[in-house]
This record gives structure tokens, C-alpha cells and sequence, in this order.
């Protein structure tokens, strides 16, 4: 009964937790071992599923939890846990925009870039699709500091395309 | 879809103020070949997001997952069991009466065997010449077996001799 359950249930959103743990330690390899410790870790917790309101924001916790210990264990700070914003004042050289703007890779980029609050609210919404209902539940968060997350994290994304495509602009026109 | 309502669409995306309906639009929009080139400067944000939608653990995870939960749900089944004093204590009990009912039914049967009572005295001669003619039908069935034994052996060279296995 209960293999059937996590079966039917938890696995198919092991997908889900690993793009989750992606984006927050940033190594795909490092990400896919925190969803195998957590799929086993829920496993051996089956004694409480039954006490569980929403499976999926108990797995989203237990995922996010681990991940951050993993990341603060191992010294990885690719961005300030603690919400310091590090994205780039300045507008980008033609020479950095020709660089970055090339590929949907650089996204990533500028996403490990944002506070982690405001990278795991856009991931949940932008990418899981997830209403601002569940991303409370999945994130213990209020609804104002949903949305707040959510706008701020759309405008330092939309700020940067858009220096980076009046640098790119620019280099064209010299060019 | 024209530019005035992707721009609206857009500004509510940005102030966060958009649906989800409305943000799959987007994403549509931008999965398109031609779009306005104003808004081509958002294009890898959108794209981005469709992208990282398709990211997935690979393919043999789950299976490898699935395999690892099952045999811990064998092996964690007799580990828990035996976690138990109790349970312990049953395992043994368990033991030691198969162990003597499998002796019990082992000496019953060899105890049977000993004890079938055997009525010898019907086969006692009463006369001298009740026992000759005891004596006779057994030398006559002796020799009657002994003849079946020798005409089978006879029987059963001739079927080699005919396959060839043996040399005259």
C-alpha cells in the first residue's frame, strides 16, 4: 500500500524537487544525490504520511532544507543566503553583453544571482507554475511576501536584460 | 498576437500582477520565430523558462530509487521484527517447536515401524505334513522366481546382443 502510494504519488514529483535543489546549489550532479536522500528520507517517514496536510510543500520543505545544509556545509555561496542582492550596478560593457547574452544559460546565471527567497518564489511560479497559494504553503511565507519576492525578482531580471540590450544596442551602433 | 497586449501582458508579468493563464501566453509568444524586436530583449527569459520546465533527473533514477526502497522494505521487515525482545523470543520459540515436531514425527514413524504386531503363529506348522507342504510351496515359488529372474536376464541379452553392444 504504501510502495504503491509513493509510487503513484511522491515519485512523479521527484522531477519537481530536483529543479528545486538546482536551483539552489547549482550542480546538477550534487542536486540529483539531495533528491535521492530526501526521496529516502520521505520513504522512511511513511508512518506520518497520513498526518501530512500537503505532501508536496512537506517534500518542497524537506528538499529546500537539505539543500541549504548541503550548500552552507560546503562553503558554496553563490549567492547571500542571507538576502544580499549582488547583481551588477553598472551597465554591462558591449564585450559582457556579447558574452552573456548569447545563450539562456546566462538566465541561470542571473538567477543564481537573486537572494534566495526571491529566486525560489520565481522557480515555483515562473517554472512549476505554481499559484501563489501553494508557493506560501511550499515556502512558509505570507502572501505580501510572495508577491514582493516575486515582483522583485522579475524586475532586477527585466533591469538587467534591459542594460544588456542597451549595451548590445550601443555596440551595434558603433559597429 | 499584437504588440499593445503583449506590452500589457508584459508590464503584469514584471509588477507580478499577472495570472498563470496569462504568463503561458507569454511564454508562448516567445517560442515564436518573428516577435517585435523591442520585446526580443525579453525572448531568453521566456525561452529560458520553457527550457528549464523539460529538466529532469535521468532516466534510470526512479528505477534505481524504487529498487533501493524495496529491498529495504524486505530487509527492514526482519530488521524490525527482530528489533523486539519479544519478537525475539517468538523467533526461537518458532524454532524449537518446528525443530520438535519435526523430531516428534520423525519417531512416531520409526516407533510404528517397530511396533506392528506380526501374528507369527499362523505361519507356525501344525502337522509334519503341513510343514512339508510349506516347505515344497516355498521351494516351488523359490524356483519359480528364480526361473522368471534367469528368463528376464536371458530376454534382456538378447535385446543388447541385437543392438550390437557386446561381442559374441
Amino acid at each position: 500500500m504504501s510502495l504503491h502510494y509513493y509510487r503513484e504519488n511522491i515519485l512523479p514529483i521527484s522531477d519537481k524537487l530536483f529543479r528545486f535543489a538546482l536551483r539552489i546549489v547549482g550542480d546538477r550532479s550534487e542536486a540529483e544525490d539531495i533528491v535521492q536522500e530526501v526521496m529516502i528520507k520521505i520513504w522512511n517517514k511513511r508512518k506520518d504520511w497520513e498526518f501530512i496536510d500537503n505532501m508536496e510543500a512537506w517534500c518542497v520543505k524537506m528538499t529546500r532544507n537539505l539543500s541549504i545544509d548541503k550548500l552552507r556545509s560546503k562553503h558554496r555561496r553563490t549567492q547571500d543566503l542571507d538576502g544580499l542582492f549582488h547583481l551588477k550596478d553598472g551597465a554591462a560593457t558591449p564585450l559582457e553583453t556579447a558574452e552573456s547574452n548569447d545563450t539562456i544559460h546566462h538566465i541561470s546565471k542571473l538567477m543564481q544571482e537573486l537572494p534566495e527567497a526571491q529566486r525560489l518564489v520565481m522557480q515555483l511560479r515562473d517554472i512549476e507554475e505554481l499559484s501563489y497559494k501553494e508557493i506560501m504553503e511550499q515556502l512558509d511565507m505570507t502572501m505580501p511576501q510572495v508577491k514582493t519576492n516575486l515582483f522583485r525578482a522579475r524586475n532586477k531580471i527585466k533591469k538587467r536584460l534591459n542594460k544588456e540590450g542597451n549595451g548590445l544596442r550601443q555596440h551595434s551602433n558603433l559597429a | 498576437m499584437d504588440y499593445d497586449n503583449i506590452q500589457t501582458l508584459l508590464e503584469r508579468y514584471f509588477e507580478g500582477n499577472s495570472s498563470l493563464a496569462e504568463e503561458k501566453h507569454l511564454k508562448a509568444y516567445f517560442q515564436q520565430k518573428e516577435i517585435d524586436p523591442e520585446l526580443e530583449v525579453y525572448r531568453s527569459l521566456f525561452v529560458w523558462q520553457v527550457e528549464e520546465q523539460a529538466v529532469s533527473l535521468s532516466r534510470d533514477f526512479k528505477d534505481n530509487l524504487l529498487l533501493e526502497i524495496e529491498a529495504e522494505q524486505k530487509v527492514g521487515f526482519v530488521r524490525r521484527f527482530l528489533r523486539h525482545p519479544m519478537s525475539r523470543a517468538a523467533a526461537v520459540l518458532v524454532l524449537l517447536t518446528g525443530m520438535w515436531w519435526a523430531y516428534q514425527t520423525d519417531t512416531a514413524m520409526v516407533d510404528e515401524g517397530v511396533t506392528a504386531e506380526i501374528n507369527w503363529e499362523q505361519y507356525e506348522p501344525k502337522t509334519k505334513e503341513e510343514a512339508l507342504t510349506i516347505t515344497r510351496n516355498a521351494m516351488v515359488m523359490l524356483s519359480k522366481e528364480l526361473n522368471r529372474g534367469t528368463a528376464r536376464v536371458a530376454k534382456e541379452v538378447v535385446k543388447v546382443r541385437q543392438l550390437g553392444r557386446i561381442d559374441q
